[in-house]
Formats: structure tokens, sequence, C-alpha cells
């Protein structure tokens, strides 16, 4: 045979990168000296994309704490000496007051670690996450319309169809991110995976559904690494006589309006982009003695930096996720990520440091599953948080750090009961529409609570979304959560609610 | 030939596809008519798995693996091939439409199928490439072994016989991207390739 793969010709992968920025850069009105070409980073490739708004552009990670994550086991607890009585405080989900840690400078506080969580491990401490990053951090209250799963999941990211049906990503990926070939991934489960209701929404900004992170980048080239396989020119080639075969057969003239074929083909000739990337080898998750020697394929050079801050990568879906997010931030191929705890337990070594059905195991154990899975959350958004501020966009230190223009949206399905049988440490609750959700980012007004909680009942009440100010009587919904984040991404749309108070 | 009797007549011979492929390729296509209704259906993972081994005559385990290891169509593109993994995943439905990365999720399994195919062919008695030589190079366009190993793989993986036209694209590929003669294996696994993901392959 005399084909040749396509890894054993690196000079022409590095020629066309270099061809690619060049032009990209050249259509962009950068002055693309052949000194200024080289001295780009390999990530600046992916400025290609879309190089004229990549100043501009915003990023949104969409973290989705499955199965009802309450506010008030988390980031807004109550402590036990605040219920007015010991009888009500033994009634409510309250916490003794030395369970509950807050930072010097900080307004939010937040529960420790706790000692016992059953037979479950808490991988991380949601006060480490409160020290690092208080200052970027808000908690906003709210109420939700649904205790379903599924519907309130899809009500988390499209404000309960605020904008016309489209996830708060779709929205976000259609204004930053409309000649990106990756604009929007979801790598989320249930409601949360679901795409939004908007038959307008552009293309380019759906989700492209990630069920195997670790893997993704293996779907990134039609023939890299595959034995045997024809090489690139070849493989155009193949591509080209491909198409005419095609349109030579009556197939495609039979079928030339069906909207799956025209769907197919359009997203073919989209893939192509995809793959003048060149992402295998940036966004392989595997270490080195993990890959086949015979494939010519090496990790993510961003490999150590992901293990520092992820170190269950190999083995943890959570983290791959969390990893893969950045990754493709950082290339430039995708504004806006939706990332999910999973609904499997999963081990680390001896430890079970996820609880089954994730928050939703607060029916079986409700303050086991909060304290577990928050810290599970917790974990990950340190980590995504400590890439974004340590790595500039597009490894480009003229575009700035890339957590400047980042926002974290911690969404969730709806809170849990507030109540709890007279002084039990270990209770089961049910579903309850009111809640909060945790934002991070440093486009908001951060190290704020917007709203508030009665220690007397447990129930989360609104604020002024103008002045910001508490009031008892307002409660806010999923569509003033999306607005908040529309509004500090620069995504504007009709009844996008006025959330100012909020935005920086 | 009515439409009506020419459809009765294209079923007929894609039931005797060996015996009366002559006759269907004297046949001039048809005029075609838009489709009305437009319904095609997505061939999803174990389908297309199910056809891809059929076509090569290869067992399941044999057409793609990744990284040494994984099965491409059942753990590494599972999704983007229309699959889905309810417990491993948490994905309770299938995908409604192929995404961007599915063309290359195809590309990747069927060309690695095609690859150990044709490799098959080369080292022991011949399964599908058994009119072209290939160690030696590539057929000519016109020559009887093009048109034989062009019947064969449209037969196998469309189920039906090609039109002239399609014996004239595929005939492209005796030769490589620069013009110089391919080798006979390069060009089945081009040939391989490019019916293997054709969209009718993945559609019907």
């Amino acid at each position: 045979m005399t084909t040749k793969t396509h890894q054993t010709e690196p000079h022409r992968s590095a020629l066309g990168r270099r061809r690619f920025v060049r032009d990209a850069l050249s259509l962009a009105g950068v002055g693309a000296t052949a000194g200024l070409t080289r001295a780009l980073p390999r990530s600046a490739k992916a400025a290609s994309a879309d190089p004229t708004s990549a100043n501009d552009r915003k990023l949104l990670f969409v973290v989705c704490a499955a199965g009802g994550a309450s506010i008030i086991d988390s980031f807004l607890p109550i402590s036990a000496d605040e219920a007015g009585s010991e009888e009500l405080a033994d009634t409510l989900d309250t916490y003794p007051s030395d369970w509950i840690v807050q930072p010097p400078d900080s307004e939010i506080r937040c529960v420790r670690a706790l000692e016992d969580t059953s037979y479950y491990t808490t991988s991380y401490s949601m006060a480490d996450l409160l020290s690092r990053h208080y200052r970027d951090m808000l908690v906003v209250t709210h109420e939700v319309t649904s205790v379903n799963h599924a519907v309130a999941q899809k009500r988390a990211v499209t404000g309960a169809d605020v904008n016309g049906g489209r996830t708060i990503s779709e929205a976000v990926a259609e204004i930053h991110g409309a000649s990106l070939p990756l604009a929007n991934v979801n790598m989320a489960v249930g409601g949360y995976a679901e795409p939004g209701g908007d038959p307008s929404l552009p293309v380019s900004a759906r989700a492209e559904f990630i069920a195997a992170p670790r893997l993704f980048a293996l779907a990134t080239d039609g023939t890299r690494a595959i034995s045997g396989a024809p090489d690139r020119a070849r493989m155009d080639q193949i591509r080209q006589t491909r198409l005419g075969f095609e349109q030579a057969g009556a197939f495609s003239k039979t079928f030339r309006a069906a909207p799956l074929l025209e769907g197919y083909l359009e997203a073919r000739e989209r893939a192509r982009g995809l793959e003048e990337l060149e992402l295998f080898d940036e966004l392989l998750l595997f270490a080195n003695d993990e890959i086949p020697t015979n494939l010519g394929l090496s990790p993510s050079p961003m490999l150590a930096e992901l293990l520092s801050v992820f170190p269950r990568l190999a083995h943890d879906q959570w983290e791959q996720q969390a990893a893969l997010s950045f990754l493709l931030a950082y290339y430039g191929v995708t504004v806006a990520s939706t990332l999910s705890v999973q609904a499997a337990t999963v081990q680390d070594g001896d430890d079970l440091i996820s609880t089954p059905l994730a928050f939703d195991f607060s029916h079986t154990d409700h303050r086991t599953a909060q304290n577990v899975m928050w810290g599970r959350i917790s974990l990950v958004l340190d980590g995504l948080i400590t890439l974004l501020k340590s790595f500039d966009y597009l490894g480009d230190p003229s575009q700035g750090k890339m957590w400047d223009r980042s926002l974290i949206y911690v969404a969730t399905d709806f809170g849990r009961d507030k109540v709890r049988p007279a002084g039990a440490n270990r209770w089961g609750t049910g579903h309850d529409l009111n809640n909060g959700s945790l934002l991070i980012s440093p486009l908001l007004q951060g190290n704020r609570i917007f709203g508030g909680v009665d220690p007397t009942t447990g129930l989360t009440h609104g604020f002024d979304p103008r002045t910001g100010q508490p009031d008892r009587d307002a409660q806010q919904r999923e569509g003033d959560i999306y607005s908040v984040i529309a509004q500090a991404m620069g995504v504007d749309f009709p009844g996008r609610r006025d959330m100012s108070a909020l935005v920086r | 030939m009515t439409a009506l009797t020419g459809r009765y007549a294209a079923v007929i011979c894609l039931a005797m596809a060996a015996a009366c492929h002559d006759q269907t390729e004297a046949d001039a296509p048809e005029p075609m008519s838009e489709s009305g209704r437009n319904r095609l259906v997505w061939k999803r993972s174990h389908a297309l798995e199910a056809d891809l081994a059929a076509a090569l005559s290869l067992p399941n385990d044999a057409l793609c693996s990744e990284l040494g290891s994984l099965s491409c169509v059942r753990e590494v593109h599972l999704t983007s091939l229309g699959g889905h993994d309810p417990i491993g995943q948490g994905m309770y439905r299938p995908l409604a439409a192929p995404m961007l990365t599915t063309s290359l999720a195809v590309e990747r399994v069927v060309t690695s199928a095609c690859a150990r195919r044709v490799e098959l062919d080369a080292t022991g008695e011949p399964e599908v490439f058994d009119a072209i030589d290939l160690h030696a190079d590539a057929p000519q366009p016109s020559s009887d072994a093009h048109r034989s190993t062009t019947q064969t793989l449209v037969r196998r993986f469309l189920g039906r016989d090609p039109v002239s036209a399609e014996y004239e694209q595929l005939g492209a590929l005796v030769t490589n991207p620069q013009g110089t003669p391919s080798s006979g294996s390069a060009y089945a696994l081009a040939s391989c390739i490019a019916v293997g993901t054709s969209a009718e392959f993945l559609f019907f």
C-alpha cells in the first residue's frame, strides 16, 4: 500500500497551521508579517476562526448542579442561632454556627466540609472555593417554576423561555461565536442537555453534544491516528470525489430538499473547518503512557496544568468535562460550555466521591448529598477559575486573562425542603421551588448576596433588580437569572429584564 | 417504460442484482423528481455498524477501534453516530439530527473498516476487492476492473447498481492528488471510503 498516514507528515501540518493563522490575520487586517506569525503561540490558530471579534468575545461556562442544589446548604446557610428559638432551629435546615465559615471581607459565607457524610467522601470544601474567589462570587436568590427535574433543568438554562426558547448558551454563542467551529458545546445531562426551542437559531450557535469529553479529540479529525488511513491530500481528493459521486446519483436529487440531508451536508462542510484547526493533540486528555506509541500522538500540551487542578482527570468525567471546556475556550474554538455532574456514583480509590443521582440523593440523605456534591461542584469551579485566571485568551497577552471575559453560572433544578425532623442530622428532602443560584464572574458585582433568606422559614426572598436592595415581597424567577447573564455577556433580546444592579 | 414499471424493475433488479446489472446499467436514469415528503431516516450507530460490517464482510469488532482498544461505534463516537448511553453517560435520548462531528466520526469508522478490508484482501483470499490486483497499479477508469470494483462497492454499501456518472466520478481515484498513478490498494481504499461515507449510506 502506498498511502501515508497523516502523522507521518508533520511539516505539512505545521505549514498548514501557519498558513491558516497568517490568512486569518490577514483577513482581520492585522499586520501579518512573517515575524509576527512566527511569534504567535500555537493556540492563536483559533483566532483565525473569528479574529475580528476576539477582543470583545465573552466566555460562558454553565456548570449544572443536577438534581437540586440547595442554596441554604451551600453559600446562603442559616446558622442555628439565627432561627430565633432552639425548637425552630431543630426543625429547619440550619447548621451549627461553627459549621459555617466566612472569610474576612467576604459578604458570603458557606457550609464547611462536614465530618460525617455517611459512605461518601467530600473531595473538596466549599470553604476553599469561597476563600479564593469570593470577590467574584454572587449569590442570587430566586424561586423557580417547576419541581420536575427535566422541566426545571431546561428552564434553568432557557430562563423559562424568556428569550424565545433559546438557552443562554445558544444566545451567547450566537453573539460571541458566530463564526467559530464549535461555539457551543454541551456535556450535560437531562434537561440541561436539551436544545433550546427557537427554530430560528443559527446553526453555528447550536450545541455540539459531547458525551465522552476525554475522547473528544478523536472526533475532530476524519482520519488522524486511524491505521492505514490516507494522508490529508488524498483524503481531500476522496472527499471531492465523494461529492461528485453523490451528485451523480439519484439519491441526492430525490432528497435535495430533505432537511436532515441538508443539515448533514452543511455540517459536513463546517467540519472541515474544525479539522483544519488541528485540535487533535491539543485536546487529547491522555498521558503519554496511555497512548499507543504507533499512532504518532501526544498528550495535550496543557495536560500538566490541567492535572494540577483536576487530579482525577484520568477517571472522573466531571473533571474531564471541566478540562475540555477550558481547552476549547483557550484555543478559541468555543464560547459557551455546559457541563454537569452525572447521576452515576464516582469512585476514587476506596472513596465514593459522588452520591448516586447527584444532588437528588437528597431524597435519601439531604445533608450528605448537598455537602458532598457542592464540594464536587466547588472543586471544578476552583480549578476552572484558577486556569482562567492563569492563562491569556488565545495564549495572547494582548487579549488579557481569560477570566476577565468569563462568567460561570451554577445552574440547578430547584431547591429542597427547608424543614427536617427535630434535631435530625440525616433525613431526606423533597423538591422545593424556593432556592437561589451562584454566579461567579468579574463581569458582575461580586462579593454580594442579592436577595436574602428568612431564618425562621428557610425561604429565600428577592431584591430590587435595579438597586440590588433586598425586597421581602419580591421573588426573582428563571428569566431574571437568564437576564443577569445575558446583560453581563452583552446579549440583548426583547424582554430582557434590567438587572443593572448585578452587572459591572 | 412507465415510471411505475420502472420502479418495479428497479426493485426486481435490486433483488437479483447480480443477474440483471447489465440491464440496470444500460438504463439511463429517468429524470428524477424531488421527494415531496423528504422523509429520511438517519442510520444510527448500531445500524451503521451492522451495515458496514455486512458491506465489507467484517465482524463488528474488526471495524474500528480508537487508541488501540476503544470501540469507535459503541464507545468513542457513539453519540456523534446517533446512539446514546443512558447508564454510562446519563444521556436519555439520542440526538435528533447529526452534529458537526458526525461526518468526521463516520469517516473514521469507515476509513478504518475499509483499510482493514483492503489489508485482508491484499494478504489473503479477497472477498471484496477481487477484481483488481491490490499489489499492482490501480486499474484504468475505462477498465472492467474499475467497473467491477465500483459495482461491487455500490452494491455492497448502497444495495443498487451504479449509474454511468458514478463510474466516472470514482474513476478519478485511480490517480493520486499529484496526478501520478495510484496503487491498487490505495485506489481500493479510496473508493471504499468515498462510497462508504456517502450520504446515501448514512440515510435511508
